[in-house]
């Protein structure tokens, strides 16, 4: 049952030589329940994705295509028909906890404030923040708390608990565990888990860790300049990577790499400047199997009904 | 009085060529530099361009509406009013110049003292400083004043006096952040001497914020001198000030309300002048300093 | 947070003492006695004699010292030389007008200011925000009593709406009412585009925080966002700011106590600076003085009070 659909979405942002060109047609499904992994380097578009999955972009941003979301195309309703989405349809959870909450209102007082779309009594709210603390594993204690009185970890959870509080269809994650130590990590990757078993919540985790991927994913979308490069289901991409950037990264993960490996691999250089992308396929330049025909843009391969690849040479 | 609080440390950001030209683009900052100039010509010039003597007197021809004879009309005692206000820019200018430079002086030493000094003095200068600074400005001068008596002499130690704890904390706060840097322990271990590492080293260091600050202050010491004026506290007549031509236009509010009017047009245009370009200048030069000055 | 207060206010106190110091320094620094000064040309020896007798200059400078200051604290700030009243009398007989003045003038500034530099960051790069950034420099700029004089002339004399001089009958509110008004515009009008401007500045700083985001991305409407989420936080850094530019409102105030002739501290002062009553003056400075540090000390407290982050880094 699909859930979420965006189709050939593009977003370019206003920049000092010209728009730069953040997201370039992107397509991606999300059916119930599932959690669907984003991957890709810094600045690869990931969280202009999860900003468009929320309808945020900033002002100035302008967007093409369609973000289907539970049957509403998020791009064409007005403002505030997609703030109405935003807590019980879509929630966010994203990547710094110090920053995502405010210095001066309780945690109770801002888990009340994020209800706002739920239409709920005062002490309706109180209470289902309560429930939400303790299903993140927090005491209630913290409620009469301020963010910098936690550590990260427990900031963190309590995001997820914001998140959970409106018992979102979907859970946009952005990056939640970069900033947390290894411990930490486990536990919230544990959660959103759960998410899934408890109330099907689907979950879109965008992150730059593959090893994340691997253990919570079931299916993953790897991007790169704006694009996605390969998709398919985890074991899919990791088994059989068809694209070389996701043979690159996979390369490179620090988790898949030999106990006696000496040097740490990289993919020598940059990531192109989105203010005037590539004719042809964008890694392209960085590809150590590129060949002419990779100035003119790549097909897109289907290598089984889950698995596809953007590469002129998925099949060789 | 001050405008400073803490700036960040180190040489300024802009080459002054570039910020010249930066200037010159701002609309505000091109204006100002236009009104600064003007009036810095008319105070120098103001012999030569003030239309008649500022202190001749014609009673039979008092308080008349400007004319032909008399652009701005004349004041009680049948003065020009114009040729008044032309030498006022060179008394307003002039205690204003002198006061920030006398203060901007003592500042840059007392600021030196305290940063690269011992810390004892350092603790004691603050104190100090805070507590000259903690005065409401205006009530320290009007007690200066009541001792010493009005004056140019006392106007000008007394906006110095009020003006040095801005600048002293600015320089001294400049001074510490500097005091750690490489190339001043490097000279300490070559053996130079403190005075010398402060002259010769630091000092060119600390004193660009300074001159953004001191020129941004002059705005504020022009209207506080025409304050100070206008409660014949500053600058006595017959000596022109737009200060004490206010006063006069007061006083003649009901017979001649344009004296009012025109007396107060070149101190709020100068001020206008001054506050834009210093604005401008400091974007110009040195963007860092913009959150952290009035 | 007790512990806290504590300090600042014993920090206000030994500010306050060292002004006491330099207070009398000034008549030892500057040239010529309390009691010649007083006399003026009216100094015969035997007059001088006298009047130094009663103002006990002819006692050693500690002793001197000693008891101004022990009087300070005591309230007796000594004694009106002509007319003997006590100098603390004669203050608090013309503090409450002008701590009307200030309050209305920094109210009016204050509201307005802050509603435009709100008004200027929700409609950023408007003409609004364009036309705030040049007027509120320029309104800095002008001095209060010239904006003073130029509205006696147009609105008291030549319109008559309002009063040319004094504050106002007695237990008349009316005519207090509308002796306040040009004078509290007058003193305020400096400070609509300071705070405008320091608002603008803190609020557009926040609103690209985290929080903010996270606001958005739970559904909050935008105005409950930019004043519960920005306002909120970017208030304080505006309070700091303000508290120590009261001093400014203070000296607008004697100017423009002066220009309209209303009874207050301000024109108290001048009559006495112009009759070289020291006294007085000393005591003038003293009292505003203190009243300036408390204000500091109450708006340190305030801050305090806003923002938790600032009471836990004091705590230790």
């Amino acid at each position: 049952m699909t859930l979420l659909a965006v189709e050939r979405l593009c977003v370019a942002y206003p920049g000092e030589g010209g728009p730069v060109h953040a997201l370039r047609g992107v397509d991606l499904r999300v059916d119930r329940g599932e959690i669907v992994g984003v991957v890709g380097e810094s600045g690869c578009g990931k969280s202009t994705l999860a900003s468009a999955l929320l309808g945020l972009l900033p002002p100035g941003a302008t967007a093409e295509g369609r973000v289907v979301l539970d049957g509403h195309d998020l791009l064409a309703l007005p403002e505030r028909g997609r703030r109405r989405l935003r807590g019980p349809t879509v929630s966010l959870v994203s990547q710094d906890p110090m920053g995502a909450l405010s210095p001066v209102l309780t945690v109770a007082e801002q888990l009340c404030d994020f209800q706002h779309n739920l239409r709920l009594s005062r002490r309706d709210r109180h209470d289902r923040a309560r429930e939400a603390l303790g299903s993140v594993g927090l005491p209630d204690a913290l409620l009469a708390r301020f963010p910098h009185e936690l550590s990260g970890g427990q900031r963190q959870r309590v995001a997820i608990a914001a998140a959970l509080l409106n018992r979102p269809a979907l859970l946009v994650a952005d990056e939640p565990t970069t900033a947390l130590d290894v411990t930490t990590e486990a536990q919230v990757l544990d959660l959103l888990g759960r998410l899934r078993g408890d109330a099907g919540t689907a979950v879109v985790l965008v992150t730059h860790h593959l090893g994340v991927v691997g253990a919570l994913c079931d299916r993953v979308v790897v991007l790169y300049a704006g694009e996605i490069v390969e998709e398919g289901r985890v074991e899919e991409v990791h088994d059989d990577p068809r694209h070389p950037y996701t043979r690159a990264l996979l390369a490179c993960d620090p988790g898949a790499l030999a106990a006696r490996a000496r040097r740490l691999p990289t993919i020598p250089g940059r990531p192109p400047g989105l203010a005037a992308p590539p004719p042809g396929c964008s890694f392209a330049p960085r590809c150590p199997r590129a060949l002419g025909r990779c100035l003119t843009p790549p097909p897109r391969v289907r290598l089984s009904p889950s698995h596809a690849a953007l590469c002129h040479r998925a099949l060789a | 009085m001050s405008s400073a609080a803490e700036a960040p440390a180190g040489p300024a950001a802009a080459p002054p060529r570039t910020a010249l030209r930066a200037l010159l683009r701002d609309p505000l900052g091109a204006f100002g530099l236009a009104v600064v100039v003007l009036f810095v010509l008319m105070a120098l010039l103001a012999p030569w361009v003030a239309p008649q003597d500022p202190l001749a007197l014609d009673v039979r021809d008092k308080l008349a509406p400007p004319s032909w004879d008399h652009w701005a009309g004349t004041d009680q005692l049948g003065r020009d009013l114009l040729s008044r206000l032309v030498w006022g820019a060179r008394v307003a200018l002039g205690v204003a110049l002198a006061s920030v430079g006398v203060a901007a002086l003592l500042g840059l030493l007392l600021g030196l003292l305290a940063g690269y000094g011992p810390r004892w003095l350092d603790a004691l200068l603050v104190l100090v400083l805070d507590g000259v600074s903690a005065l409401p400005l205006i009530m320290f001068a009007l007690a200066v004043i009541t001792v010493a008596g009005p004056g140019i002499p006392t106007l000008v130690g007394v906006i110095a006096a009020v003006s040095v704890p801005g600048y002293a904390r600015l320089i001294r706060a400049q001074t510490l952040a500097l005091r750690q840097a490489p190339f001043v322990e490097a000279e300490r271990a070559m053996g130079a001497s403190p005075a010398r590492i402060a002259l010769v080293h630091l000092l060119p260091n600390v004193v660009g914020p300074l001159v953004i600050v001191a020129s941004m202050d002059i705005p504020v010491v022009v209207m506080l001198e025409a304050g100070l004026s206008y409660l014949n506290f500053g600058v006595r007549p017959p000596t022109p000030s737009w200060g004490n031509i206010l006063q006069d236009g007061y006083a003649s509010l009901r017979e001649a309300p344009w004296m009012v009017a025109l007396a107060g047009l070149p101190l709020v245009l100068c001020t206008l002048g001054f506050t834009f370009l210093g604005e401008s200048l400091r974007d110009a030069l040195d963007p860092r300093l913009r959150g952290t000055l009035r | 947070m007790v512990a806290y207060a504590a300090r600042r206010v014993l920090l206000a106190l030994m500010i306050l003492l060292v002004v006491m110091a330099a207070m009398f320094l000034i008549v030892f620094i500057v040239p010529g006695d309390a009691a010649s000064i007083a006399l003026g040309p009216r100094a015969t020896p035997e007059l001088k004699a006298l009047l130094v007798a009663r103002m006990g200059l002819d006692q050693p400078w500690f002793v001197q010292l000693w008891r101004f200051v022990s009087g300070a604290l005591t309230g007796d700030l000594g004694l009106d030389v002509w007319s003997r009243r006590p100098v603390l009398d004669m203050i608090l007989e013309v503090l409450p007008r002008t701590l009307a003045l200030g309050l209305a003038a920094m109210g009016w500034a204050v509201a307005l200011g802050t509603a435009l530099g709100v008004l200027a960051v929700v409609r950023a790069g408007s003409l609004l925000d364009r036309a705030l950034g040049v007027l509120s420099v320029g309104v800095i700029a002008v001095p209060s009593f010239v904006v003073a004089l130029w509205s006696l002339a147009v609105f008291a004399v030549h319109l008559g709406w309002f009063p040319a001089v004094g504050a106002g009958e007695a237990g008349d509110w009316g005519s207090q009412a509308r002796a306040l008004v040009l004078p509290a515009f007058a003193v305020g009008l400096g400070w609509v585009g300071y705070v405008a401007r320091l608002v603008r500045a803190s609020l557009l700083e926040v609103m690209g925080m985290g929080h903010v985001r996270t606001a958005r991305a739970f559904g909050l409407a935008e105005p409950r966002v930019v004043l519960r989420y920005g306002l909120r936080v970017a208030v304080v850094p505006v309070i700091a700011i303000l508290a120590v530019g009261l001093g400014g409102i203070l000296s607008a105030a004697v100017f423009v106590e002066a220009v309209f002739s209303r009874p207050g501290i301000g024109t108290l002062v001048t009559e006495a600076v112009q009759s070289r009553n020291f006294p007085v003056v000393m005591g003038a400075v003293l009292v505003m003085t203190a009243f300036y540090l408390a204000v500091v000390t109450a708006a340190d407290l305030l801050i305090a009070l806003l923002d938790p982050r600032v009471r836990d880094v004091l705590r230790g």
